[in-house]
């Protein structure tokens, strides 16, 4: 436990900022999930439209409803797949936030949308954040990775809605995974805090 | 107990129970078990090489209606020439290295052509026999019919006699032992399977852990994934901020009360909040 061998470190991290990989997993899950999902539709359309097929008997008896070929080329058409792919996702999106705080994948690695005040999410909050994915997005990502050099590990969603994702469950960092990276990189942290104090020692003795 | 077992399993034949009160001593108490791994044994060589066989002929089945089925659907092959047919083996199905290929399919049809060799030998031999038998036969006849013969003849026939009585009374033995092994070895496997299945279906140890071994393995595995995530964020931020030469972070920030409690309230996740 690397957090524990500090003096004032928690024993875990149970509603700290998440950080970016724990996001970025969560983030990855979710997209499989709507893609499962889109692809169980696309098949369930298929097989609904397979039934017109006019080699069947059932298909030259449904051609006979009226506005059923405008309805199927409207299936077929692509600009609608486009609006309905995102229809899902946002859907998916703001549902899941709005009613627990939490997407599939963010639940899996136990993480939480916030607001900054804290409560539950709002709906008008879950859209907000939504749709303040398209900055993070069009900057080629780097809206996203602004989470590794945030203070409150904040994306440019959470700055624009307001919001925080915080761990829900007692985070604790794995005794053997990166252990020894970790500790380097806190030695090194301890290191220069010590050659800071020193120069702001010199520079005030000097002043003095 | 071994003989009344084997008694209720099948009707033991008459000259079997002749034999068993005349010359033949079924057992004591010292080979009995050894009679008793000896009819296992070769009911069980039965049983399999029955249980093959009928598998062989079902595998033969499928792969002819495979066969009949590829040739067909006008599958474009490249063909490899049996004895019976033109065998049919998609190209692509082919291995790419040759020369191991080529010495697998030698080795395979030098077993079939010797088999076949052997098969047409053997008739060989066989017609050779009966002719043999059909020039020889009128040549020595004045020898077989002379006056020294008959008594020989007695002799010898007496002495087949014997013999065939004695491969008869093997033969009898051989099938009535043939017929228990095959029932012993049937009792065995059914009743190992029998113990098997009760022992899973009853054992509660065995029970929990089918029960709760999915569970536990998606959740060990959703904890570990969670702990390493951890670990990578910290790693990531050290070197991140290392790379872009920032002031290290002492601590991480600690976020604002109300947003902790909102962490606390939600449903808690998998194993490790009870930890």
């Amino acid at each position: 436990m690397t957090t524990s061998k500090h003096k004032n470190s928690p024993d875990n991290l149970q509603g700290y900022y998440a950080g970016f990989i724990s996001r970025l997993i969560a983030f990855v899950v979710d997209i499989a999930v709507i893609n499962l999902s889109l692809l169980f539709i696309g098949w369930f359309i298929g097989l609904f439209l397979s039934l017109f097929e006019q080699s069947s008997a059932l298909g030259a008896s449904l051609e006979n409803i009226p506005y059923i070929n405008d309805v199927i080329n409207l299936l077929l058409n692509p600009v609608f797949i486009a609006l309905f792919i995102f229809g899902f996702v946002f859907i998916y999106f703001t549902f899941f936030l709005s009613f627990s705080g939490h997407t599939p994948g963010k639940a899996l690695m136990g993480l939480r949308v916030v607001p900054v005040q804290g409560g539950p999410m709002s709906l008008k909050r879950s859209i907000l954040r939504f749709f303040a994915y398209i900055p993070s997005i069009l900057s080629l990502g780097i809206g996203f990775l602004w989470i590794i050099i945030d203070d409150q590990r904040q994306a440019w969603q959470d700055t624009l809605a307001r919001t925080y994702v915080i761990y829900t469950w007692k985070a604790r960092p794995d005794e053997n995974f990166l252990s020894h990276d970790i500790q380097k990189f806190q030695s090194s942290r301890e290191a220069r805090k010590k050659t800071l104090s020193l120069k702001n020692r010199r520079k005030q003795e000097q002043s003095s | 107990m071994e003989d009344n077992s084997s008694k209720a399993l099948i009707p033991v034949e008459k000259s079997h129970r002749k034999l068993s009160q005349g010359k033949y001593r079924p057992r004591t108490s010292l080979f009995g078990g050894l009679r008793s791994l000896s009819r296992l044994m070769i009911g069980s060589v039965g049983l399999g090489i029955d249980e093959f066989q009928r598998h062989l002929s079902s595998w033969d089945e499928e792969y002819q209606l495979s066969q009949i089925q590829n040739e067909s659907s006008n599958y474009h092959p490249s063909s490899i020439e049996n004895n019976d047919k033109v065998t049919v083996i998609p190209y692509e199905e082919i291995d790419n290295d040759q020369l191991s290929n080529d010495f697998r399919f030698t080795i395979i049809g030098l077993l079939f052509e010797t088999q076949d060799k052997l098969q047409s030998r053997l008739q060989t031999v066989s017609r050779a026999g009966r002719l043999i038998n059909d020039v020889t036969t009128p040549i020595v006849r004045p020898f077989t019919r002379s006056w020294l013969i008959p008594p020989l003849r007695r002799r010898y026939d007496a002495l087949v006699d014997r013999g065939e009585e004695e491969l008869n009374r093997w033969t009898s033995l051989g099938r009535s032992e043939y017929i228990r092994s095959r029932a012993m070895a049937q009792t065995a496997i059914e009743s190992t399977y029998q113990e098997t299945v009760d022992t899973l279906a009853n054992d509660p140890e065995i029970q929990e852990l089918i029960q709760t071994q999915g569970i536990g393995l998606a959740v060990e595995v959703v904890d570990e994934l969670r702990e390493r995530s951890v670990s990578a964020d910290t790693f990531l931020d050290g070197f991140v901020r290392a790379l872009l030469r920032r002031t290290p972070r002492a601590e991480l920030p600690l976020p604002p009360e109300d947003v902790q409690k909102s962490a606390v309230h939600v449903r808690q996740p998998m194993s490790e909040t009870d930890k």
